[in-house]
């Protein structure tokens, strides 16, 4: 309890200063952005300026006039409760129906590409540590150092070109097809399926490799202790060993790059969702650093910032569960 | 009555590859631990006993080689024996209390679950609720309260507590023997004496013969009936623990028994050994141990000399016998 | 000086040793030569020419033409001397700030270790590349000074992080103790203990740092935000997938296939190198 406390505590301060920072990095930018729209609307609605620029502030919680501290009060204020401004260049979206409506799918696929890709950086990696030769192990360092040297973006890329666009085996945009009616039906489902392999498929590319080297050399440091000799000595079996000394021991350490990889992966989205047209956060993101909308691209960027805060809250969670010796503390 | 002998080593050699080179660890050695007595096997780091000792459970680091010899235990050749027999004959003939015995438990299982585990795979057909009294009878053994003890995990238990779970662990399948690696290494004074009243006990209780490592005299004069001197990867002495005491006939032996502290000895006769340790990569011809001889002689830089009868039980490995000759050792 | 330049060769030494290493240095070298000799003497002709778009290889041009008629090796050439340029400024930047607030924060301690950490914490928790679009984006970058500090914001807080950790644990170490206690001057015990125990750390983490700012930089320019220089690799690949429709011409693979060629071989250098590296100048793997 104490020891989750202290976590939470210091999640909590972290979002206060992520928040801050990401404020403060939007906000020196220059130019008055509100200033064009408030004179499009004054004329429009045929209203003062200064009036049109009120109202214009007011939509976008955000005025630039003010001093910076007040301007920071305002957009705190807004976001206790729970009010992100709305997009710019279509005042009818707020912020947080954007991201309520992005949000999922991008969880969805990391989350998948992380589970899928953990695992087989796991098993893969702890079969390296076992068998210091052979072809599974040239080839597993083969894929490892290819994989490394190219980024995930020219992998999305290339991936795009051969199913997307020549074999025209998946969709070149979207979530889910416009046939099939959301909820909990198999054709739905199948279509959430289709449309999220590519997106999968790169981020697990991309991303196992790194497992796969990080578990390999736990499983070594592992396999050189103590108590793996000393079971052998009790005449445990080696499947026993590989299973309940190496594996568990060496998986602990991993714990804590998952919520760094999870954070990873949700960065690079802009490139991938971007590149597939996946619609979740990242293509939203590319989408409103193309057409300037600011505010939107704020909201976003607080909100995987915020993500990366609760899966780093969680991998220390899974952490303290796994190691008996966290839970003392 | 005849003693019998629990394990016979005879000729072995067991080779590591280093980087600068190939070592023998232990060269060309023959031992035997007698039925139910406590020998100490003494010698300063890397003079090779734990190799000899890991060889008896047949389990040599991956960079060791056996390049020789065998270990016979009741009959059989353990170097001989693979796969799923090893792993039988492991800890259920033999089992061991290892150095780094703080270091030796899984530190994601709590205690029952080793001692469950370990049983479970010697015993595939027991029942977990009827063993459970074994674990309790082994661990009150030991002075510890089981109830709580086996709820542990292995950084929950202090230095001395994890000390008596190994000991009590080592004795789960009632193995003939138990080999004992420097097992109070680690501890204080007063722990150091505990751990061995326990293991006093133990011994008196189940004649259970046991195998002590260490490179403390005086703990061997506590506890030991036999002693076995190492140097260099060889044995130089070895005998019945009175008989090497009052006679000790190799330089080496010597100097380490005189160098131990002891209360009653003055100071006067106690000379450290001179020189450092051997490099077992670039050992010297001959004995291995004349650069830092004070008897050495013209044939101890060319010849090795072999472990040969001195007295009843006694044998030795040197060209000089201390003081004299051979069995001048007796005066 | 003697000292340095035998240790020079004791480095070159354990680096042919390794074949991996070795394949790294020369895959750099070549690129750092084509930066410099092979840039200064091809020239650069970005004219448009209509009527020899998309050409196949030939003598003139050996990687043929782009879809305006613009030999490809040529820019690729200069397109190096952009990418290991920004790359080197990315990584130098980074690798300041990241030592700077390392090692102010484990040699003075206390609260300013406090502070400091967990500024270090903020911008490892808010995902680099957003953040480095968005900032690239605010400040409208323009040359390569900026393009690299853009680069450097967001990568230094690893660095910080294991200068930091790195420093701390040698603090404690028993023989920085020992020196201590024999009363070393500080600095002495910084420039002639503690630096030379992480030079080898500082060399992984430069080519890294090198490494992740190219891959990033392209990454930038495919999304459109750093245009500064329309021969670099990222710009290249981004010009390719928008105007010579890749995805249905395979007229313009060779325009598409060569960044990205370029980029892996790089990349793939920097790996194999920054292994040597670290067998070369870390103590303790330097076994003999």
């Amino acid at each position: 309890m104490n020891y989750f406390l202290r976590k939470l505590g210091t999640s909590l301060l972290n979002l206060i200063a992520v928040v801050v920072t990401i404020f403060i990095v939007l906000h020196m930018m220059p130019g008055d952005i509100i200033e064009p729209m408030a004179r499009e609307e004054a004329s429009r609605l045929g209203i003062t300026y200064e009036e049109a620029y009120e109202r214009v502030a007011d939509r976008y919680n955000y005025n630039p006039q003010e001093p910076i501290y007040q301007q920071l009060v305002r957009y705190v204020k807004g976001l206790l409760r729970g009010d992100l401004g709305t997009s710019m260049l279509n005042p009818k979206n707020t912020v947080v129906s954007i991201l309520s409506v992005a949000l999922p799918w991008t969880i969805f696929v990391v989350s998948i590409s992380l589970i899928i890709s953990f695992i087989l950086g796991m098993q893969l990696g702890a079969l390296m540590a076992i068998r210091k030769r052979g072809i599974i192990n040239n080839s597993i360092t083969f894929y490892v150092t290819i994989v490394s040297a190219i980024p995930s973006y020219i992998i999305a890329i290339i991936l795009s070109i051969i199913f997307v666009y020549q074999l025209r085996l998946f969709p070149k945009s979207g979530v889910y097809s416009i046939d099939v009616t959301p909820g909990f039906n198999m054709p739905f489902i199948l279509s959430v399926l289709h449309y999220s392999v590519l997106p999968i498929t790169t981020y697990v590319i991309t991303s196992t490799g790194g497992w796969i080297l990080n578990m390999k050399g736990s499983s070594v440091h592992v396999l050189g202790s103590d108590y793996v000799f000393a079971a052998q000595a009790r005449g445990i079996p080696e499947k026993i060993i590989m299973r309940r000394y190496m594996k568990k021991n060496a998986m602990i350490p991993m714990i804590t790059i998952l919520a760094m990889a999870f954070g990873g992966m949700i960065g690079g989205a802009p490139l991938i969702e971007g590149q597939f047209q996946y619609l979740g956060m990242g293509a939203y993101l590319a989408k409103a650093l193309g057409e300037r909308d600011f505010i939107l691209y704020q909201g976003l960027l607080l909100c995987i910032s915020i993500s990366v805060i609760l899966a780093n809250l969680v991998a220390d969670l899974l952490y303290s569960k796994l190691d008996p010796r966290i839970r003392l503390e | 009555m005849t003693p019998k002998n629990i394990i016979e080593v005879r000729d072995l050699t067991v080779e590591f590859k280093k980087p600068k080179g190939s070592l023998l660890a232990v060269n060309h050695v023959d031992f035997d631990l007698r039925e139910g007595s406590v020998t100490a096997l003494v010698g300063e780091s890397g003079s090779g006993k734990t190799t000899l000792a890991f060889t008896m459970l047949n389990i040599v680091n991956t960079t060791g080689k056996i390049l020789s010899g065998s270990v016979n235990y009741n009959g059989t050749d353990v170097l001989k024996l693979k796969g799923e027999q090893l792993r039988r004959y492991r800890w259920k003939e033999i089992s061991m209390i290892f150095q780094s015995a703080q270091s030796s438990l899984n530190p994601l299982m709590t205690i029952q679950q080793h001692f469950w585990e370990t049983y479970l795979v010697h015993e595939p057909e027991a029942d977990e609720k009827k063993v459970i009294p074994r674990f309790f009878r082994l661990l009150e053994d030991v002075m510890l309260d089981p109830d709580r003890v086996l709820k542990l995990y292995p950084h929950e238990l202090s230095g001395g507590m994890k000390q008596r779970v190994m000991i009590a662990f080592s004795m789960l399948l009632s193995p003939r023997v138990i080999i004992l690696d420097e097992p109070t290494t680690a501890l204080d004074v007063i722990t150091q004496d505990y751990i061995f009243s326990i293991l006093d006990k133990i011994h008196n209780e189940t004649g259970i013969s046991m195998l002590l490592l260490t490179h403390d005299i005086g703990v061997v004069a506590k506890v030991a009936d036999r002693i076995a001197v190492m140097y260099a990867g060889r044995i130089v002495e070895v005998g019945d623990i009175f008989t090497v005491f009052r006679h000790t006939a190799h330089p080496y032996a010597k100097a380490l028994i005189t160098t131990a502290p002891s209360l009653l000895d003055t100071d006067k006769d106690k000379e450290p050994i001179k020189g450092s340790p051997p490099d077992l990569i670039d050992l010297p011809p001959g004995c291995a141990f004349h650069p830092r001889c004070p008897y050495a002689t013209e044939v101890c830089r060319e010849k090795c000399p072999a472990l040969t009868m001195i007295g009843e039980d006694h044998y030795v490995a040197c060209h000089n016998s201390l003081p004299g000759k051979g069995a001048a050792a007796y005066e | 000086m003697t000292r340095l330049l035998h240790s020079f060769k004791d480095f070159f030494k354990v680096i042919f040793r390794n074949r991996q290493a070795t394949i790294g240095l020369f895959i750099l070298t070549f690129f750092v030569l084509l930066a410099t000799v092979g840039a200064a003497f091809t020239p650069l002709d970005m004219t448009v020419d209509y009527a020899n778009r998309f050409q196949m290889p030939s003598w003139k041009h050996p990687l043929g033409t782009d879809y305006v008629g613009r030999d490809i090796l040529a820019q690729v050439i200069h397109g190096s001397r952009d990418v290991i340029t920004l790359g080197v400024v990315c990584a130098v930047m980074a690798l300041g700030i990241g030592v700077i607030i390392g090692s102010v924060s484990a040699f003075v301690g206390g609260f300013t270790d406090t502070l400091l950490s967990f500024f270090t914490n903020i911008f490892l928790t808010i995902p680099a590349f957003p953040l480095m679009l968005i900032l690239a984006v605010a400040f409208n970058v323009q040359n390569i000074w900026a393009a690299g500090f853009i680069l450097a914001i967001v990568s230094w807080g690893g660095v910080a992080r294991v200068v930091r950790g790195q420093i701390l644990s040698l603090k404690h170490a028993e023989y920085i103790i020992a020196c201590r206690i024999m009363g070393l001057k500080y600095w002495y015990i910084i420039f002639k203990e503690i630096l030379p125990n992480m030079v080898s750390l500082l060399a992984v983490q430069f080519i890294g740092l090198f490494q992740n700012g190219i891959a990033s930089s392209m990454g930038l320019m495919m999304l459109g935000v750093l245009t500064y220089r329309p021969t670099n690799w990222g710009v290249m690949l981004s010009l390719a997938l928008q105007n010579t429709g890749i995805a249905y011409n395979p007229k313009g693979l060779i325009y598409f296939v060569t960044p990205i060629v370029c980029l892996a071989l790089l990349q793939l250098g920097c790996i194999f190198f920054s292994s040597g590296i670290d067998q070369a100048l870390n103590p303790r793997l330097r076994t003999e």
